[in-house]
């Protein structure tokens, strides 16, 4: 089991170098001029070539990364922020903890509404109730964020009065920006349970269940619902794994001080050094959520664990 | 599966703590005052601050020399009075027992150094580049002669602008400046006490402030990009005033009796830009055609839907020197004649590009279809700004839609893009317009100086260089318990005069 942990850690590195690549090209090519920006279009030519020069925005794209990944993995730097100066790190640490608790929030609201609604939908398929949730699933998927997050305020926050439109400071500033997100998920995590339960409710190991006359609630949760629940593993540990990368447009829309805000601002702003940390943080992220989610998959399944055992 | 579920329990709670740390409540007490800006400030270091975000917190936590008052009009502000020794010197008399919030008392050497590294920091050097940082000197510590490097009669305009902050000398020297630009020290009624990274920078009031002391103990200052989302904070109470009103949210803020809009006169004036290096748009009848061609009272009532002024002149009202020397008329057919005789009779092409600006975008679609009627085919490419800045800056830009907001109020700000130095969307090239705009900067009397801009803007009328749109109200809107809040033209309204009633 430690054998295979410290394998995937290992394999992490092409990735992150590979991540680091492709989103230091994207923003090498992407038209706009970070010195030009910072001085404003009052600046002189001059000022803002000496700018470029003094920001080594000059140098050929090899010299640029090259000395970028020199300074990431030997002291940890990954550069300071264009606009305000500070190293990326910091920025990027100031942020994380909202993200961090908008990501778990939303997580909690999908589970609590997609696993329940799911396992019903499964055990009375074809009835009203799983019309009606495969429903509500579709139109979760259907429906962009962004939307659905302006949808929520106008009736909330203005019509309503009953809870604030932006900000996150307490509980009442978390639960819209958690339903945008959550609900969007809740569906998917529904249909994910839907169909895996409805797999498992059919083996014989259910009925045999039934058989030994056990009720109705048990077999349901403890012999189907932890049998069914990898795929849905998987599917929470991404949509946290995505959560944590900061939800950009709810973050946006909510005006809430984290990651995913950080980031669009600094792409309008050409920070390329806070967009290149951000990206990396957040994949370094996404890889540790699924290796999590792969380490969860062994207690939920034994089969899997003694899988672990065989191959270390 | 129970270690999971604790190691998840683990993580929960410890996110719960590490959000509460940079959760603060937003108080509804008699003594705190929360404000909606739309950006976060990127420093609050004068020298290296180029945006208005900036300018508005920078304008409650420091002082300049001199101040100008809701008019326009220079006064006392750290210099109790001055004096002009020559064409290039003035000498300051500094107030006494001015002491910055770090304890220090001012001196003329906090403001020579402050002016000295105005004139070299990336943020401010153009704008101080008139200013002779190395020979202002200090005469005695009350004292101190500042040498300009020409007859420069901005002078009392740029001092009074956020660039002309004075900062404490010992602070920055100590911490860097770095350090500083996130904990600045300055002689201004509030002192930043907590600045949360994306969300909000928290103020307390200046205990020992020698001017009129706040009427509250805090000032928040939040970031709330989403102009519908300040309007609705507002309109919520979460916040008591908002900055930048967007003209769809007016009509509606106006009707709500829990809430006051504060609109006047702003220094934003916006236009259409030809670039003056590249055909057809080198030829005066092709800009003359496309200007006469657009109905611009049309244009600027649909668009702004009263929330600016159809632009009757080349600056701002409310910016020193402004005379009245237009709108063109709108005359089609003659556009159509001038196009013909510049050879144009069987049609034109032309590209504008501009930002997302919502606004801008309208004005280039209603332009497109006014243009069409004079057989000009209009492309509208929308950019970010940053790549239409860049592009601007290589002459690659033949029309755009832009803005400028003189902070200073002085028309050798408001007119930087005309002088044949400026490269960028315009790039005009007359010697004329250059000789003018010298004279005019160079003129210390105040009377004297009007005639010169008013005969300037009269020539720069008839030049058709740029395609005047519209002068843009400031509008604020706050809740009806608030009172004072000054209808700054430049959008940096000074917060401490505050006052509001407990509802």
């Amino acid at each position: 089991m430690h054998r295979y942990v410290l394998r995937r850690v290992v394999m992490m590195i092409p990735v992150l170098l590979g991540v680091s690549l492709v989103i230091f090209t994207m923003m090498y090519f992407t038209p706009g001029d970070p010195a030009r920006l910072i001085l404003g279009d009052t600046a002189s030519e001059a000022e803002v070539e000496a700018l470029r020069e003094e920001m080594g925005l000059n140098d050929t794209f090899i010299v640029q990364y090259s000395r970028y990944l020199k300074k990431a993995i030997a002291h940890g730097d990954l550069g300071t922020s264009y606009v305000t100066g500070r190293p990326v790190i910091t920025e990027i640490v100031a942020r994380f903890p909202t993200t961090m608790l908008l990501a778990m929030l939303s997580v909690i609201v999908s589970v609590l509404i997609g696993i329940p609604t799911g396992i019903i939908s499964a055990t009375k398929q074809y009835s009203i109730f799983d019309n009606m949730a495969m429903i509500f699933a579709l139109l979760g998927v259907s429906m962009p964020n962004f939307w659905q997050g302006l949808i929520l305020i106008i009736v909330f926050s203005l019509h309503l009065g009953w809870l604030p439109a932006s900000g996150f400071y307490g509980p009442s500033y978390w639960i819209l920006p958690a339903l945008t997100i959550g609900t969007g998920t809740a569906a998917t995590i529904t249909r994910m349970t839907r169909s895996s339960m409805l797999e498992v409710i059919r083996q014989d190991y259910i009925r045999t269940a039934r058989a030994k006359g056990q009720s109705e609630i048990v077999v349901i949760l403890k012999h189907a619902l932890k049998n069914a629940l990898i795929p849905i593993i998987t599917v929470i540990g991404l949509q946290f794994g995505r959560g944590l990368g900061g939800a950009i447009l709810t973050e946006s829309i909510f005006s809430i001080p984290g990651l995913g805000k950080l980031m669009v601002d600094s792409i309008k702003a050409r920070n390329y050094p806070v967009v290149q940390g951000g990206v990396l943080f957040i994949a370094v992220m996404f890889s540790f959520i699924n290796l999590l989610v792969d380490i969860l998959y062994a207690y939920a399944d034994p089969r899997i664990k003694s899988q672990y055992r065989r191959r270390s | 599966m129970k270690s999971a579920k604790h190691a998840f329990l683990l993580l929960l709670a410890l996110s719960m703590i590490l959000g509460n740390s940079v959760i603060q409540a937003a108080a509804k007490d008699t003594d705190t005052f929360v404000v909606a800006i739309r950006a976060e400030p990127s420093t609050l270091d004068p020298h290296n601050s180029t945006a208005l975000a900036n300018f508005a917190v920078q304008r409650v936590v420091y002082d300049n020399l001199v101040e100008q008052n809701a008019d326009g009009a220079i006064q006392p502000a750290l210099a109790e009075r001055w004096e002009v020794m020559d064409d290039l010197t003035v000498r300051f008399y500094l107030r006494d027992g001015v002491f910055f919030t770090n304890g220090e008392k001012l001196t003329a050497e906090d403001v020579r150094y402050s002016l000295e590294r105005a004139t070299k920091q990336r943020g401010s050097a153009s704008m101080f580049s008139a200013f002779d940082g190395e020979k202002t000197a200090v005469v005695d510590e009350r004292t101190i002669d500042i040498k300009m490097k020409y007859p420069f009669a901005p002078i009392y305009n740029y001092l009074a602008s956020s660039r002309g902050n004075i900062i404490c000398k010992k602070a920055i020297e100590e911490m860097g400046a770095d350090k500083y630009a996130r904990n600045p020290v300055g002689t201004g009624p509030f002192i930043l006490e907590k600045w949360i990274s994306g969300d909000s920078l928290v103020l307390k009031a200046n205990k020992s402030y020698w001017g009129q002391k706040p009427a509250y103990e805090t000032l928040i200052y939040r970031v709330i990009t989403e102009h519908a989302n300040r309007s609705i904070e507002l309109e919520t109470g979460g916040v008591q005033a908002i900055f930048d009103v967007s003209d769809n949210d007016i009509p509606r803020l106006e009707k709500n009796p829990k809430i006051k809009v504060v609109q006047g006169p702003g220094y934003k004036f916006s236009y259409i830009t030809m670039n003056m290096s590249i055909p057809p748009y080198d030829n005066i009848k092709v800009r003359e055609a496309l200007t006469i061609s657009l109905n611009m009272p049309a244009i600027v009532k649909a668009v702004y839907q009263g929330g600016a002024k159809l632009a009757d002149s080349l600056m701002a009202p409310s910016v020193f020197g402004y005379s009245k020397v237009g709108p063109y008329a709108y005359d089609p057919e003659r556009a159509k004649t001038l196009l013909a005789e510049a050879g144009y009779e069987n049609g034109l092409k032309v590209t504008i590009m501009t930002n997302e600006d919502r606004n801008f975008i309208n004005v280039a679609e209603i332009a497109q279809n006014m243009w069409k009627k004079i057989g000009v085919e209009t492309d509208i490419q929308i950019m970010e700004q940053a790549t239409l800045l860049s592009m601007a800056a290589e002459g690659k830009v033949t029309m755009s839609i832009t803005s400028s907001t003189p902070t200073s109020g002085d028309p050798d700000h408001a007119l930087m893009p005309w002088p044949s130095t400026y490269k960028s969307f315009l790039r005009i090239d007359n010697p004329k317009i250059d000789e003018f705009l010298t004279k005019g900067k160079s003129t210390y009397d105040t009377s004297e100086r009007k005639k010169v801009y008013a005969e300037a803007l009269a020539y720069m009328w008839t030049q058709f260089n740029m395609i005047p749109i519209c002068f843009t109200d400031v509008v604020y809107a706050t809740a009806d318990n608030v009172e004072n809040f000054e209808c700054h033209p430049g959008n940096t309204p000074n917060l401490a005069k505050v006052t509001f009633t407990q509802k």
